[in-house]
């Protein structure tokens, strides 16, 4: 799936300086512990630790709550959109997904226009 | 459990993803020869309702889906990499299934795996791609 995001990213045209990536929540927080990231894609259901649990660490640390993080997944019901918001998600994109849904998410959740 | 809503909604889900995501095509149904090999991945949901979907593709349309999943040439695939496009299609079929029948419900699904064949009960439909077959069989409450 990381492979298919960073294709999307590439052909939306958003501009990256460059795209890190990690298998599960506890990579990601290592990553996000030790370089800047602007903005944060993830899923839920991942080996080691969930989306939830990593949004929700992400939210409990005052060093990473600000930055943003925008979950992609297949469980679009009500619920799993509601409480991942409330863990103190920015975004929710539900597969499957058009590359123009994915980008309009991210400039919504960075505050950028499409010029 | 609502089989009729998982299934009415089969077919639509199938074409929506396949288009937006793995850039191919849904002909129509068809009927499938059980002998016919298909790369099967499974995956099992629990919550609202509980069961086991089960994801088949012809060889040469896993192929081919596998390579526009990923923007490779299908020569340059490797078989791991056919197995795992494959896994992710059910993860999101599965998903995309539950969420569209159950827009209420809660589900926690599991990893995705391959399998020799599709659980001993339930049901399917399959479908034509412009590269093959896709199968979709559906076990309610499997464990």
């Amino acid at each position: 799936m990381r492979r298919f995001i960073r294709r999307t990213l590439e052909l939306t045209g958003l501009d990256m300086d460059r795209l890190l990536e990690a298998a599960n929540g506890k990579e990601a927080l290592e990553i996000l512990r030790r370089e800047r990231v602007d903005l944060v894609l993830t899923d839920i259901n991942m080996p080691s630790m969930n989306g939830e649990e990593f949004v929700a660490e992400v939210e409990a640390d005052a060093n990473l709550r600000s930055i943003p993080v925008v979950v992609v997944s297949t469980d679009s019901t009500q619920q799993a959109v509601r409480r991942m918001i409330q863990l103190g998600a920015r975004g929710y994109v539900a597969k499957p997904f058009e590359p123009e849904i994915l980008r309009e998410e991210l400039e919504r959740v960075l505050g950028v226009g499409h010029e | 459990m609502n089989e009729a809503a998982l299934m009415e909604g089969v077919a639509a889900v199938l074409e929506q993803v396949m288009e937006t995501m793995f850039f191919t095509t849904l002909v129509g149904e068809v009927d499938v020869d059980p002998a016919q090999p298909l790369l099967r991945a499974q995956v099992h949901y629990s919550g609202t309702v509980d069961g086991a979907c089960s994801l088949g593709v012809s060889p040469e349309a896993a192929r081919s889906v596998a390579a526009n999943f990923l923007g490779q040439e299908e020569a340059s695939l490797q078989t791991e990499q056919v197995e795992e496009v494959i896994c992710e299609l059910a993860n999101i079929v599965c998903g995309a299934l539950l969420s569209r029948a159950y827009p209420g419900g809660s589900f926690r699904l599991g990893t995705p795996y391959l399998v020799e064949r599709p659980p001993e009960y339930g049901f399917g439909r399959a479908f034509l791609l412009d590269s093959g077959i896709v199968e979709i069989f559906l076990a309610p409450n499997a464990s």
